[in-house]
């Protein structure tokens, strides 16, 4: 075993998936942990299955052969014939269908591993972190959610070298953040919207404890990169933009902030998780430069 | 070097600007891009061939063979074209008859068809019908035998014996001490031969038809030379009769004399080549390590102000042309390392990029990388992988310089491999490498080892009786039924290699190859009866992938400790394997996407990989050829993945019957699911360093990835996978046919994953339109 703690073996977390050669989220090559459970519930979300923080029961028609096992080996009568295949009222996640469907169309996602076994995937690409100056990105969901877990990957991944970021909303008690930071190499801090009202209405949550762990971590001197999605319609206005960058130059050091495009690639996991895709009529922004122009002349350093 | 150590200011390379071709350049790269029938000479090397070789029927072979190649040089028409910088063709086409294959059946209809005049045409079939032509006579040297028939008709092995004219030739002797240079060693060593060696009559005919070859050799540039001093007179415009006049200076000049300039040793290399192409009917031969041998000519050029940089990508990109007029596989090696193992890169390896990227055709070009390559040239090959043409190849000096060494080449020696035509590697003009002489699907060795030998598809018995996997206890037992298989089959195709040697002994000489190769005059043998310094076969073995993911799959399913004594799923995947999964669709797709894959850097596939590729390599480390060699081994399919696939039956891996085997080493297709760090840890257990004819792995990339901040993450994983010892790698960047071939077959293309900033899927997971968008993208990106 590796030389590891004793709690690093017994905690677990809530993962649903662990990504290798992930190369957008923080320097060099990475892989990029995504963790369960989120307490933001963000419309344009592209990770629905990362909110809860339980199992989830996905389904991909297009990989169905057909055979029945699932109708054969569920007890709860929870599979039907039609196209959505689950009965997601009298399904329990028991995991009996996924577990035996060939073609893999039925999938679990999310498992409670260690950090000891989290730790050892991550390190298989070593070599590849050492020539790029690569390392680990805790991704979600919200990894501050689980943070005694989280505290724990990242001290290892420390102890083993390797350089660590995370990605979070900033939604999460100070004293979370505060405990994590000198394990973090890199913080990849989300800010969706600043008008209160807007964060509420399309994230589900108020901001305020976000903006204010951003002050405070901002003037600690950790290392911060900003990222924003910017999604037509709602938080793409002028007066978002001037807002995001008011709060971006009051804050205590300069920071840089990446605006990530809107995109639907998470749409087909909506269907397939028997949820509905909340914004099915948004595009994808056609052009990032206008954005980028504005902000750059409000005096942000913009990715 | 230490002399690299001050370099005067015009040696260094320039601040990179884009090579940009001039309007002579991009017209002759269009003319040879679309080629009229008119632009064909083909015809012409044929019946000249056959002129030299019919008038000499009564002389020794070696003469009779010198003959017919002097009278191709002697006589070929002499064509140029104004805006040519470099000039000679050697007129290959679709139509060049390879005198050592089997006669095509329809060759009488192709020479009616073919260009020649009337007269020439009833003389070919005069020819041809006049007394058994030279392909005729070359039958086996002993009947084949029913055993090896067996085996290659049932796509467990494949015998090429393939012939030495595969191969990469001393071109630098000729731009060294021209062909004036060669004969005098020539002379020296027929001056030196005692009569009472007891060999002194064969090295004696040999040396007397060399020394014949040499006259012809040296003839050739002043057959140009006099055509462009006609042409020259004939010339109204001063600027081009003054061009006329440079090309007759450079060919009264070379390949008879040493070349003095870059021009003229790029022109004396073309030359030789075109020999080499006349002699040889094949054209998949390799030019060796281009900017080693040239850069000495180029460098003196610039410290003495002869030759600016462009005027000198200008003459590479002339012998690009023309090396694209025929295209087939003809490598040329940049990069690696010295003798000393220190890196050789120098400037002419970015030139060479440059030429070939704003040319903007793909040809065959590969880089030799190592842990000490700059990461400036790594960069510049990857702007070049980023054009999505699948060049250059990388070949990893880590790995393949102790394979050869491995296999009793000398260090110094080994670190001047290159690439000959596809992948394989050889020492340039020191070896006759025999390369893929015979191929070995391990898969239906794997096929046959548990079904007692017999062939699941028809039932004929092929290999040794091995028993079935109903009576095998344990890994162990499959394990040591394969062995036997494998060795059987594996002594055969030695067999036919060895066949196939003796054969060409008997059947002709390839002096020009010898003249061009170390030690062929000092020994005063042809390369053919063994003169070279290094004589080896190289064989390949294919399926490697599959095999291993079966035996996993075996081993996690008939042996794990859940399956009891195992014997009813023995006999369930028996049953299946030999119905091909007829109602068996969810064994099938259990086997395949339940258990774990090559590919995804998981250990017992992994395992297996290695563990079969040692085995095969050492085995066939253990065998003879008739020169006193060795086997030198390969992880290679070329394209046989296809048809041996169609003749294995379905396998444990839960492959259909029928469906292609995994190229080379690469994972099988579509089953690389977490990456390609997971990809190159997987091909990193197989032992590359073992593998002294090269291995070879093709990895699928997302244009994207080679983007903005990607792309130093790709140099970084190309990086990393040269540390960690793996062989040979081209990377295919995906595009938007292939991605939309996955959107109607999903299963086929299960891997291919798509990237949009930091997000990415699985593209089979995508739901129609966003497939659709991203297709749109990628073919955005490529247009």
């Amino acid at each position: 075993m590796n030389p590891i703690t004793a709690t690093a073996a017994t905690t677990h977390g809530w993962i649903f998936d662990i990504q290798r050669f992930c190369i957008h989220d923080g320097p060099g090559i990475r892989t990029t942990v995504f963790m369960k459970g989120c307490p933001l519930s963000c419309l344009w979300c592209h990770n629905p299955e990362s909110r809860r923080q339980q199992f989830e029961l996905a389904f991909y028609l297009s990989k169905c052969i057909h055979c029945g096992h699932c109708l054969q080996v569920c007890t709860k009568g929870a599979i039907r014939g039609d196209d959505a295949r689950i009965d997601r009222e009298r399904c329990t996640m028991c995991g009996r269908c996924a577990d035996q469907c060939p073609g893999e169309a039925l999938r679990m996602i999310g498992h409670k591993e260690s950090v000891a076994d989290v730790l050892a995937v991550v390190m298989r690409d070593q070599p590849f972190y050492e020539t790029s100056g690569g390392g680990v990105t805790l991704s979600g969901g919200e990894p501050l959610y689980q943070h005694e877990f989280t505290h724990q990957l990242l001290t290892a991944c420390k102890r083993q070298g390797l350089h660590t970021a995370i990605e979070t909303s900033g939604g999460a008690a100070w004293e979370r953040l505060d405990a994590i930071r000198s394990s973090v190499d890199l913080f990849l801090y989300d800010l969706k919207a600043i008008n209160p009202e807007k964060h509420r209405q399309q994230c589900g949550v108020d901001n305020a404890l976000i903006l204010a762990n951003a002050k405070r971590l901002s003037a600690t001197g950790a290392e911060i990169l900003f990222r924003t999605p910017i999604i037509p319609g709602f938080n793409d206005a002028e007066d978002d933009l001037r807002l995001l960058s008011e709060f971006l130059l009051q804050l205590p050091n300069p920071h840089r902030l990446e605006l990530m495009p809107y995109h639907r690639i998470g749409s087909g996991k909506y269907e397939a998780l028997g949820l509905t895709y909340p914004l099915p009529n948004v595009q994808a922004p056609a052009d990032m430069d206008g954005y980028k122009a504005v902000l750059t002349q409000n005096g942000i350093t913009c990715l | 070097m230490v002399s690299q150590a001050i370099v005067p200011e015009q040696t260094r390379p320039p601040q990179r600007v884009a090579y940009d071709p001039s309007i002579h350049i991009t017209d002759l790269r269009d003319r040879a891009m679309h080629r009229g029938a008119d632009d064909y000479l083909g015809w012409y090397r044929d019946y000249y061939y056959m002129q030299g070789w019919m008038g000499h029927g009564t002389q020794p072979l070696p003469m009779r063979n010198v003959a017919a190649l002097s009278n191709i040089i002697a006589k070929m028409p002499v064509r140029m074209r104004t805006g040519e910088l470099i000039v000679g063709e050697h007129g290959h086409d679709a139509h060049l008859l390879n005198f050592r294959a089997a006669a095509p059946t329809d060759i009488l209809d192709r020479i009616a068809g073919s260009n020649l005049d009337a007269e020439q045409k009833q003389q070919m079939v005069a020819w041809l019908q006049a007394e058994p032509f030279l392909w005729q006579q070359l039958a086996s040297v002993a009947p084949m035998p029913h055993e090896l028939e067996l085996a290659q008709e049932h796509g467990v092995v494949a015998v090429w014996g393939t012939d030495l004219n595969h191969s990469i030739r001393a071109y630098e002797k000729v731009l060294r001490l021209g062909f004036s240079g060669i004969r005098r060693e020539v002379e020296q060593a027929l001056t030196e031969l005692c009569p009472a060696t007891p060999d002194a009559p064969q090295r004696r005919v040999n040396l007397l038809a060399w020394l014949q070859l040499c006259d012809a050799a040296l003839s050739l540039g002043s057959r140009y030379a006099a055509t462009a001093r006609q042409l020259a007179a004939e010339c109204g415009d001063p600027a081009q009769r003054k061009e006329w006049q440079d090309i007759a200076l450079v060919c009264e000049r070379v390949p008879a004399q040493p070349a003095r300039t870059f021009r003229e040793a790029v022109q004396a290399l073309w030359f030789a080549h075109m020999i080499t192409v006349w002699e040889d009917g094949v054209n998949a031969n390799g030019l060796g390590r281009v900017d080693q041998f040239l850069w000495p000519y180029l460098k003196k050029d610039l410290d003495e102000q002869r030759l600016t940089w462009h005027e000198a990508a200008e003459i590479l990109a002339a012998l690009w042309v023309k090396l694209y007029q025929s295209y087939d596989v003809q490598q040329m090696m940049i990069g690696g390392q010295q003798p000393d193992g220190s890196d050789a890169t120098n400037p002419l390896s970015y030139l060479v990029l440059d030429v070939t990227e704003g040319l903007g055709f793909v040809r065959c070009l590969s880089a030799r990388l190592h842990r000490n390559s700059p990461k400036s040239f790594v960069s510049r090959c990857v702007d070049l992988v980023a054009k999505g043409g699948g060049i250059p190849f990388f070949f990893n000096d880590e790995a393949l310089v102790p394979a050869l060494v491995s296999r009793g080449i000398p260090i110094e020696e080994a670190r001047g491999y290159a690439a000959i035509g596809c992948i394989e590697i050889t020492i340039p003009g020191k070896a006759s490498p025999h390369a893929v002489s015979h191929w070995i699907n391990t898969t239906k060795c794997l096929e046959l080892a548990i079904n007692d030998g017999c062939d699941m598809l028809d039932s004929t018995q092929v290999g040794p009786h091995t028993g079935t996997l109903e009576g095998f206890n344990s890994m162990a037992d499959v394990l040591a039924a394969y062995t036997r298989q494998l060795e059987y089959f594996a002594q055969w195709c030695v067999y036919g290699s060895n066949a196939a040697e003796l054969a060409h002994r008997s059947q002709y000489r390839l002096p020009y190859l010898s003249l061009l190769t170390e030690d062929c005059i000092a020994r005063g043998l042809d390369i053919i009866e063994g003169g070279a310094r290094y004589n080896y076969h190289s064989s390949a073995a294919v399926g490697i992938p599959n095999t291993a993911d079966s035996l996993a799959a075996l081993a996690l399913t008939a042996y794990s400790a859940q399956s009891g004594d195992g014997l009813a799923d023995r006999r369930a995947i028996l049953q299946a394997l030999r119905s091909n999964f007829v109602g068996q669709e969810v064994l099938r797709l259990t086997l395949k996407n339940r258990l774990p894959k090559y590919g995804n850097d998981q250990p017992l596939p992994d395992t297996y990989a290695g563990q079969l590729a040692s085995q095969y390599s050492e085995l066939l480390g253990t065998f003879k050829t008739i020169s006193g060699g060795t086997f030198f081994t390969h992880l290679f399919t070329f394209t046989l993945m296809l048809p041996f696939g169609k003749l294995t039956a379905a396998t444990p891996d839960g492959r259909r019957a029928g469906e292609p085997l995994a190229y080379s080493v690469s994972p099988g297709q579509g089953r690389d699911t977490h990456g390609l760090t997971a990809v190159i840890q997987s091909l990193s257990h197989i032992p590359h360093h073992l593998m002294a004819a090269s291995s070879s792995a093709i990895l699928e990339a997302d244009p994207a990835l080679l983007e903005g901040s990607g792309r130093q993450a790709f140099i970084d994983l190309l990086l990393t996978a040269v540390n960690m010892g793996v062989g040979q790698m081209q990377f295919n960047v995906v595009s938007a046919e292939q991605l939309r071939a996955a959107q109607t077959d999903p299963e086929r293309y299960h891997n291919l994953c798509v990237r949009v900033s930091g997000f990415s899927q699985q593209f089979c997971l995508l739901d129609r339109e966003m497939q659709d968008h991203i297709i749109a993208r990628t073919k955005h990106r490529q247009a």
